[in-house]
Formats: structure tokens, sequence, C-alpha cells
């Protein structure tokens, strides 16, 4: 299965750190429509709110307000499978590249009897099969990340978040991992939801390239570029200066509304 | 000529003497043989044989076990040590865990974990005897009570260093609570279980002697004293040496060996 978001007018808070008893405000009144199958990049510098909308998808924060719904249903939803591609690799250091994703398996609740299968399907699609019995210390930083991937997909997720996940590699084996990922999206057919603050690697990878900055969305860019993509050719370029242009614009106008405005004594969020 | 040596030793395997001392086992050894020579001087220096050699004190053990009266009171000391760790890390690793979990918690019990640490270990001793009688139970009781606060410390410790990056990934692949005890937070408190484990083992073997010195009628402690009254220095050593060595077996052939299998997914533990 492979899900639908919608997002309606979705405020988040926090505490504040500077004004005590009042709240900064991350996200105010994001809305947003994904496709079943769409693969969406959320471009934004830091602080803008992207991660914290992933964390909200991933209902890792059931604290805010407004609508956001995963196949019409509230995110943490019994049924609503999310695969979670971090920064980091966050494998368990102390299991197996194998242990790694059974503790995945286990934790979505997919049946025993067909780990067996997936393992192995995911393992070679990610050209890892040779390395299942390996300990993450023993495997480089790309494949760290492969396995994590090969982690998120294994629960045959609904839906794929991905938070700047490739920011910590080399740029070579970024690259490789971008075609992979799009060759794995192409076969899969998965929702992706991928944040980032690479222009270049968005409009690559994505459909749409949602435009965010002080906790709003600006706009939702549409790359209407054939795929497979090339990654060094010239329409390539051209569509990522057109999003670099059109970011510049919408954080020229957020300026004015800066994320870390606090609001004293506004009403926090309260749980789903 | 005296210049050129070390010219024409480069790329040589060093003489034999020095290839002694880059082998870690061998200077081990060195090290125990030279534990034993300055004993034999020791004991030589001391004058009226009041300080008996190690031959001397070797001697006396093997007679000891050859009587077999080692074996009756190493094995209750034993007991005690060992049933006074268990309950020490009963009350330790889950005091422990609170503490490391809850701030309020912390906040509640860090001035009674300083108290129970300040209390001298005899004390405990002497209060435990007084209330339940110089009995197994009292015994027990003092040494667990003196081994739990290190232990809680340690555990404390563990849980306050948890990653929360991982516990951020087991939420979000919805793990339950079990699957992240036993995956996510077992695994990382476990070097620190391990390391009170010691510290307590450590710290109970030598309370153990001293309750059974205070009170009790058997077990090493009280063989100690026995020959403390008599002064007959060769059978205190003799008994200072069994469980000298009986700790230096469970340090090296439990301790070590659980390390290297419970750790071996770390690049530093196999080597």
């Amino acid at each position: 299965m492979t899900a639908t978001i919608t997002i309606r007018n979705l405020h988040k808070s926090f505490p504040s750190r500077e004004i005590p008893g009042g709240y900064t405000s991350i996200l105010k009144g994001v809305s947003l429509d994904v496709q079943a199958g769409e693969f969406i990049c959320i471009l934004g510098s830091s602080g803008c709110g992207k991660s914290t909308l992933l964390n909200i998808l991933a209902a890792l924060d059931p604290h805010y307000d407004g609508e956001l719904l995963i196949d019409g249903k509230a995110p943490g939803t019994p049924g609503i499978k999310v695969g979670y591609l971090f920064q980091e690799d966050r494998l368990l250091p102390w299991r197996t590249a194998e242990e790694n994703i059974d503790f995945a398996l286990a934790a979505a609740g997919a049946p025993k009897s067909v780990w067996k299968e997936r393992k192995e399907k995911y393992f070679s699609i990610a050209g890892l099969s040779e390395y299942r019995k390996l300990y993450p210390h023993q495997l480089s930083g790309g494949m760290r990340q492969r396995l994590s991937l090969v982690r998120a997909l294994a629960i045959e997720p609904d839906l794929l978040l991905m938070d700047e996940p490739f920011s910590s590699l080399d740029e070579m084996t970024a690259r490789r991992l971008r075609m992979d990922i799009l060759e794995i999206w192409r076969a899969t057919k998965r929702t992706i939801v991928f944040v980032t603050h690479n222009s270049y690697e968005a409009s690559f990878l994505a459909d749409r390239v949602v435009i965010m900055a002080g906790g709003v969305v600006h706009e939702a860019i549409s790359v209407n570029l054939p795929r497979p993509r090339d990654y060094d050719g010239q329409a390539l370029f051209d569509m990522n200066r057109q999003v670099i242009a059109r970011f510049i614009a919408s954080s020229v106008t957020a300026s004015g509304t800066s994320p870390l405005v606090a609001v004293a004594g506004s009403s926090p969020n309260r749980p789903k | 000529m005296l210049q050129m040596t070390d010219q024409n030793r480069r790329g040589m395997a060093p003489p034999a003497w020095r290839s002694v001392f880059q082998n870690i086992g061998a200077i081990r050894i060195v090290s125990i043989v030279a534990a034993l020579v300055a004993w034999e001087l020791l004991s030589r220096i001391v004058p009226n044989n009041l300080f008996p050699g190690p031959l001397e004190s070797f001697g006396a053990l093997l007679s000891n076990i050859r009587d077999g009266v080692i074996f009756k009171h190493l094995a209750l000391t034993l007991l005690r040590v060992f049933s006074g760790l268990a309950l020490a890390m009963m009350i330790g690793v889950p005091v422990g865990i609170v503490m490391g979990l809850s701030k309020r918690a912390a906040a509640f019990l860090d001035a009674w974990l300083m108290i129970s640490m300040a209390i001298p270990s005899l004390c405990y001793g002497l209060i435990c005897f007084i209330i339940f009688g110089l009995n197994e139970f009292g015994a027990i009781l003092a040494i667990a009570l003196t081994g739990a606060p290190s232990i809680t410390v340690n555990v404390w410790e563990g849980v306050k260093n948890l990653d929360a990056k991982l516990m951020r990934m087991a939420d979000a692949y919805q793990a339950n609570r079990m699957l992240v005890l036993r995956h996510v937070i077992l695994p990382q408190l476990a070097p620190y279980i391990m390391a009170s484990l010691r510290f307590g083992l450590g710290l109970i073997w030598k309370i153990a002697i001293l309750v059974e010195l205070l009170g009790l009628p058997n077990g090493v402690g009280f063989e100690l004293y026995y020959w403390y009254q008599l002064a007959d220095m060769r059978q205190v050593l003799a008994w200072t040496l069994v469980f000298t060595l009986f700790m230096l077996f469970i340090e090296f052939g439990v301790f070590k060996r659980l390390e290297t299998r419970l750790f071996s997914w770390r690049p530093s533990a196999s080597q």
C-alpha cells in the first residue's frame, strides 16, 4: 500500500527558551497534499520547521493543532506503517545487519513467516546480501545508510520519511544512493517525503519541491523533467536555478515572520 | 663503530631480551614473578620470622587443602559473597534505572545514596547483627547494603547516557516496550552493569570477610581472626592467599570471558 497525505493548517509550538512560560511557534499553518506514490522533497533552511513536520508525520510528536491525515487517519494509528531514514544511520551497533532488520520487522509486527523473504528481497535490492552477518561498525558509512534503507523498506511501509539522509555522506556515495533511492521508488512506488536543504538534490529526486520558510509552505514547484534524470545535465541545472530563485524569493517574504518570534502566554499544543 | 650499530640494526628484529618486553603476556608473567621476589625479600628483612615468605605461605595453604578444612570455609564465604552480591544487584540496578529515568526520583534519592555510601561498611555489619542477631541473614543483608549504592551509581550513569537518537529510531518504528528494553536499552546498560558487578564484587569480598570476623563461627574471615589471635602469621597469609587467588580466578576466568562474549560486537573488545 502507498499512502496519501493531507495536511491542513498545521500549527506547532514549543515552550520558549527565551521567555519563561512563553511559546515559540515553529509551524504556523502548514497546508499540503501529497498523492499516493508521489516523491516530495521539502526544501528549507535549518529552523524552518521541516524536521518538526517529519516528526509529526512519523507520530514521534503527538502534540499539534490542525489536521494531518495519512490515508485519512491520524499518524500513529495502528496499521499505518512508516519507514524512517535518519540523517545518521541509527543502527543498533550491538546487532548484526540482519538482526537490525529483524528488529524493525518485529517492531512493525510483520509475521515471522515473511521475515526471510523480505530480508532476502531488500538486502539484494540494496546490494548488501553478502554483508548480512556483519556488525554496523564493519560497514562503510554508505553501506550503513544503505542498511538503514533496507530497514525502512523491509517493513513495507505505506510512507517513507527521509530526513537529510545523505548529508553526512561524501558526495560520490551520496550520488549513488540517490540513484538507488530513485530505482527503489520506481520499483515499489511508495510515497516518499524527503527533507533536504540541498536544492540540487531536491530537483533531481522530486516530483514536486515544496519550499518551506518561516513555518509555512510557500509553494510547491512541479519538476516536470522526464525520468531517469541526468544528474549533470543542463535541464536539471536550469531547474535548480529556478528552484533556488524561488526559494530565495520566499525566504525574503518569510524574513518578516521569523520562526523564532516568541509569543508570551499563547496556548500550548494539546495532545491529539 | 658505535654510530654504525644503530644504522645496521634498522629493519632487523630486536635482540631476544628486548622482545620479552614487547610481549604483553610475558610482561604480566615477569610482573608476577617480581611480586613474589619482593615478598620473599621482605620476609627476609622482617626479623624473627614474623613475616613468612611465599614458599612457607603456599606450603600452609597446601596443607590446609590436604586437610580439607579450606573447602567448608571457602564455600560458606562464597555463598555469603554471592548471595550478598545478588541482593545488592536486586536493590542497586532498579534504583539506578529509576534514578536515570526520572529527574524527580533522582533528586529525592540522591541524598539517600550519598548517605548510604558515607556509612562505613563496618557499621552496616554492627547494625544488622544487633537487629537480626549473629546469623546468615544479618550477614548477607549487611554485605548487600554495603554493595548496593555503588551499583546504583554505575547503573544510574548508564541510564543517563542512553542514546536518545536510538530511542527515537525505536519510536519511529513503533517498537513496543519489551523490544526497546531488550534490543535498545539493555545492550547499552550491559557495560555499566558489568562494571558494577566487578566493582560490587571487589567491595563485597572485603566486607564479607569483615562481617565473618565480626560475628560468625565460620568462613574465611572467621579463620583469619582465629589465626590472628594465635599470632600464626603463616596461616593468616595462607587464608589471605586463598581468597585472593579465588578473586583473581573470578576476574580472569569468569568476568573477562563474559565480557569478551557480551561485547563481541565492539571493535575493541575482540582485540
